[in-house]
Parts: structure tokens; C-alpha cells; sequence
């Protein structure tokens, strides 16, 4: 699992390094040569696009998404096991409609051209589902952790 | 539909689901309720709700702050605030709240700004007779001026989901920002004498002013450059966030030497998931806001407030009040793009142009973030100054009156918000 998200955190890391490239060749593009680069804001649209669905896997992976926690904080230990499964069963859940969903939507955009550069634009689409069945699994794993009985430390 | 979207989300807001997550939700459960959609157009306007150039300003703003944070471009500028106004009766207080100001010129998000000045700014002014709580919300309400001096990103998400010039915006927040300053420095200096807070024993000669200016320089050229690049009409507010991040790395990496590449390893792809939290709920938000302009729950509410006939001191008034409340329990990302569509028609049957409700959205909700029982800022501010939410809460009160203050100046005086903007951009309102 760890490697997982090392392997996405590699993925953003050439992401946003793509991104800041592109919007600056698109600037030098226009300031020193006067013309303008034709595919200059679609294809950062579309690292960017990319960047902000693996970025909300990782985001999930690492537990940085914005949540409101007073309630659950105050509940007692015995409580608090079942809040956070119902959380995570929410997000499987939604996780699994985007997955559904969002594969249609890929499906019926591949004869979609993208304007500049023509690619289809279920390329664009496809990090929705991809995104997705990350999260998915990642849920069912913290399901799956808290629900498990603790291992026993043998005494020693 | 509006009624299942705020019940589904407020129950699962509670629960614990993180918003992005909830937001998409709510909006599912509406539209299967609904079932007149096709269930498709959630995964579409997910999509599409980030797929714009101006919101590429996120990611980019949040790497420029990043990298300044990360090196040494922070204290660089606390050190020249301190030899400006270390002087001056609350000392340390002053020097926080000007450093929130330069580095609000830098980082466009006041969390950022709480984690970096805080984190050098709390433990100096504990050691010279803070309490942890006075020095907490001093540095929690001043990284608010952080988002009103520009860059500002709740400014970007503003223009996106408006579809209002984010140059402009920015301007408009330029003037905000700096009354906030100034009147939280005077409410320093006039809280001092009662805590016992102490300044510095003398002035800053020459010397160590021209030194600290010196060593600030080029940090402090970074706002210049970016303000100057926007408002020249060079560049849009996207392409100067990719200068800025230029730049950042140039003064980090090539002049200051102070990056190696593990660290900008980490730099980058930190930057690259935070910048995804917020844009995560705009995905999501956009499905919700989508659902809110087909049922056209803004002109029910026009026609509401104008059967009403309250006058537009009133109706404003209660906007503010309003969003004050959301602030609360809502953080400033959904909030700003939920309530800014349904909520600017009202605004502007009262007088209000997009711009100026732009910086009436964002002072306001930026007080949000500093409220319990959710704030962002506070939390962090919290654990940084080893405070407890009460005690910060506390003391932090008489600094949001400032803020308050400012919501009102801008709220009633739109020269305040439109005056800067009015300088570069034609048909400002």
C-alpha cells in the first residue's frame, strides 16, 4: 500500500513539474516570440484536471481532506470505532457511483476531439474512474483495518 | 432538490465525511431522488467545474507559497518587520502582523500564512511575555490579511465560479488587506499596555534597517512583480503565478542555495495535494451549484427579498450576518462557491457589482476561518501556540471585531474594494 502512494506521489510530482512548464512556455511563447502557443491553456487545463483527482487520492490516502472532527473527537473510545466505518463506507459508496458513472462518461466522449489538440476527450475523462477505484480501495482497506480484532501483543 | 442537498450534506458534514466527499453526495442523492437527470452529469460537471485555466492559479499560488515558506523568504521579511516596527509599544504583535502583510504579497492562502509565520513568529513572542494565546490569534486573525492582499486564492475561486476578472478581484482585496493591518496594529499597540506586552529596547539604527531591507529585497520584489505583471495587463493572474513560482525557486534554489532536491521533491508534491483539497470541493461544489442554478433557487430569492422591500442596508446586512454564520461551521472554499451565485443576485438588486461582493465574500468568510467551532487557521493556530480552542478563541475576539469593522467599510463604502481595480480595469463595480 505504501508503494502505492509513493507511486502516485511520483505521478504528481511529474504533474505539477508539467504544469508549471506548460503555463511557462505558453508565457514565453507570447511575450518572446509574439505568437501564441495553440495548445497553451488546454493542455495545462487538462494536467491539471488530472493533477487535482490523483491529488484527492493522495489527499484520501494521507487523511488531508477537510473534515469536521469536533463531534467525533469527543466521542469514547468504544463509540468511536463505528463513526469513521460509516465514513468510509459513505466515501466507498460514492467512490463506486463515480467509478460506474464516470466510466460511462468516458466511454461516450472517446469520439469527442479535444479543441486544440484533438485528442479524445475521454483521455481527459478517464482519471474520474481511475481516481475513483483508487479511493474504493483504499476505503475498503481502512474498513477492513478497523474492523479486524486487534492482534494480541504476546506476554512476555 | 436545494432541501435534500443541505439536509444529505449537513448530516454527513456532522458525521464526519470530508466535504469534497459530502458535497458530491448530497448533490448524487438529489439527483437520483430528483430523476430527471441522467446520473452521468455528475461525473461531467465534476470535470468540467475544474477544467478552467484561471483555477490553474491554485496549484501554482500554493507551490509559490511553498517554496517561500520553505526557505528562507519568511524570516527574511519577519526580520526586516521586526527592525520597521519591533519599536513601536507591542513589539512582537506589530512584527506579526506586517509579516502576515508581506507574505500575503507572497502566498495567496491564509492557512500557509498561519503555518509560516506562526511557526517562527509563536515561540519569540512566548519567550518575551506573550501568553500562548495572545500569541496564537495574533498570528491566526493577521494571516486573514493573507488572502485580501493579492495573490489571494479564495479571490481565484471567486472569479471562476463568477466568471469576474480575477486581476480585478485581486485589486479589490488590496486595500481591505491593508486596513486590516493597519487597524490590527493599533489595536496591538493599544491592547499592550494592558497585557504587558514588551517592544524591543530601541529603535533600529540605520544600519540594521538598511541590512534587514537589503536581505528582504528580493523577497519583497516578488509582490511587486507579480501586481505589476497582472495589473499591466501582461499577464493573467494564472501566468503570474507560474512567475511566481519562478521566481520563488530562482531567490530558494539559485540565489539563496538553500533547496536540495529531496526537499523539493516533498515541496512539489505537497503543493500539488494541497492544491487538490480545495480544488476537490470546487469539483464536487460545481455538481451542487449546477443543481442550484437549474432549479433556479437565486430568482426565488430575489423575488423573495424584493416582496420584502428591506432597502439595501438591510438586505446587506443580512448577507453578511448570514454568511458570518456559514463562516462558522463551513469552510471558506465550498462556502464562497456555494453561496456566491445564489447569493449575488440579492447583492446586486441591492446596488452591489460582482467585484465589490467579491471582496465583501471574501473578508467575510475569511473571519470564518478564524471562528470556532470549525476554522481552519485557529485549529492550526492552536496546535502551533499550544493553545486551547477557548483560550484562543478568547483572545482572538477583539481582533475579528477588526475584521468585522473592515466587512462593514467594505460592505457600505464600495470605493474601498473598487477604488484599486477602478485604476487598471474598466466598468469596475
Amino acid at each position: 500500500m505504501h508503494r502505492l502512494t509513493a507511486a502516485l506521489r511520483f505521478l504528481l510530482f511529474v504533474l505539477i513539474v508539467a504544469l508549471v512548464a506548460t503555463v511557462s512556455l505558453g508565457v514565453v511563447w507570447r511575450y518572446a516570440l509574439g505568437s501564441s502557443l495553440y495548445w497553451a491553456t488546454e493542455v495545462p487545463n487538462f494536467l491539471f484536471v488530472w493533477l487535482v483527482f490523483l491529488g484527492a487520492v493522495v489527499a484520501y490516502r494521507e487523511k488531508k481532506h477537510i473534515a469536521f472532527t469536533a463531534i467525533l473527537d469527543r466521542l469514547s473510545s468504544r463509540g468511536r470505532r463505528w463513526p469513521p466505518v460509516a465514513v468510509h463506507a459513505i466515501v466507498l459508496a460514492f467512490a463506486l457511483f463515480l467509478l460506474v458513472t464516470g466510466s460511462m462518461v468516458v466511454w461516450q466522449t472517446m469520439d469527442s476531439p479535444s479543441e486544440a489538440l484533438k485528442l479524445p476527450l475521454g483521455y481527459l475523462y478517464s482519471v474520474l474512474p481511475f481516481a475513483a477505484l483508487m479511493i474504493a480501495i483504499d476505503a475498503i482497506g481502512e474498513i477492513v483495518r478497523i474492523l479486524r480484532p486487534p492482534i494480541r501483543e504476546p506476554a512476555s | 432538490m436545494i432541501g435534500i442537498i443541505f439536509v444529505v450534506f449537513l448530516v454527513l458534514l456532522f458525521v464526519g465525511v470530508p466535504l469534497g466527499i459530502g458535497m458530491g453526495v448530497a448533490a448524487a442523492v438529489a439527483l437520483v431522488v430528483d430523476g430527471n437527470y441522467p446520473l452521468t452529469i455528475v461525473a461531467h460537471k465534476m470535470i468540467n467545474g475544474v477544467n478552467s485555466f484561471p483555477l490553474v492559479a491554485v496549484p501554482l499560488f500554493i507551490l509559490a507559497g511553498a517554496l517561500a515558506g520553505e526557505g528562507s523568504i519568511a524570516p527574511r521579511l519577519v526580520r526586516f518587520a521586526d527592525a520597521l516596527f519591533g519599536h513601536i509599544r507591542g513589539g512582537l504583535g506589530h512584527v506579526n502582523v506586517a509579516s502576515s502583510m508581506f507574505f500575503g504579497g507572497i502566498s495567496g492562502s491564509a492557512v500557509a500564512d498561519t503555518a509560516a509565520i506562526g511557526s517562527l513568529m509563536i515561540p519569540t513572542m512566548e519567550k518575551q511575555g506573550y501568553s500562548r494565546a495572545d500569541a496564537g490569534a495574533i498570528t491566526v486573525c493577521s494571516s486573514t490579511i493573507g488572502i485580501l492582499i493579492p495573490p489571494s486564492i479564495p479571490m481565484v475561486l471567486y472569479g471562476v465560479a463568477m466568471s469576474t476578472s480575477v486581476g480585478a478581484l485581486f485589486l479589490a482585496g488590496l486595500v481591505p488587506g491593508l486596513l486590516v493591518g493597519v487597524f490590527q496594529m493599533g489595536l496591538v499597540w493599544a491592547l499592550a499596555r494592558r497585557k504587558g506586552w514588551p517592544q524591543r529596547a530601541e529603535r533600529a539604527k540605520a544600519p540594521e534597517l538598511w541590512t534587514a531591507f537589503r536581505e528582504a529585497f528580493l523577497s519583497l520584489l516578488l509582490p511587486v512583480f507579480l501586481l505589476g505583471a497582472i495589473v499591466s495587463g501582461i499577464t493573467t493572474a494564472t501566468e503570474a503565478g507560474v512567475i511566481g513560482v519562478l521566481y520563488a525557486l530562482f531567490l530558494g534554489g539559485v540565489v539563496y542555495r538553500e533547496y536540495d532536491w529531496r526537499g523539493l521533491y516533498r515541496i512539489l508534491v505537497d503543493a500539488a495535494v494541497n492544491s487538490a483539497v480545495p480544488c476537490f470541493v470546487v469539483a464536487t461544489t460545481s455538481v451542487v451549484a449546477w443543481v442550484v442554478a437549474i432549479v433556479q433557487f437565486p430568482d426565488a430569492l430575489v423575488t423573495f427579498f424584493q416582496a420584502m422591500d428591506w432597502g439595501p442596508i438591510v438586505v446587506l446586512l443580512m448577507i453578511n450576518v448570514f454568511l458570518l454564520f456559514v463562516g462558522m461551521f463551513m469552510d471558506l472554499v465550498p462556502a464562497l462557491l456555494l453561496f456566491a451565485p445564489i447569493l449575488y443576485p440579492i447583492a446586486q438588486a441591492a446596488g452591489i457589482g460582482p467585484v465589490q461582493f467579491g471582496a465583501i465574500m471574501v473578508v467575510n468568510l475569511g473571519i470564518g476561518l478564524v471562528t470556532p467551532p470549525v476554522g481552519n487557521c485557529l485549529y492550526l493556530g492552536v496546535v502551533l501556540a499550544r493553545s486551547t480552542l477557548w483560550e484562543m478563541s478568547k483572545a482572538a475576539l477583539p481582533f475579528l471585531l477588526v475584521n468585522v469593522f473592515v466587512l462593514l467599510l467594505v460592505t457600505y463604502v464600495p470605493a474601498i474594494s473598487t477604488w484599486a481595480p477602478s485604476l487598471f480595469f474598466d466598468g469596475i463595480k
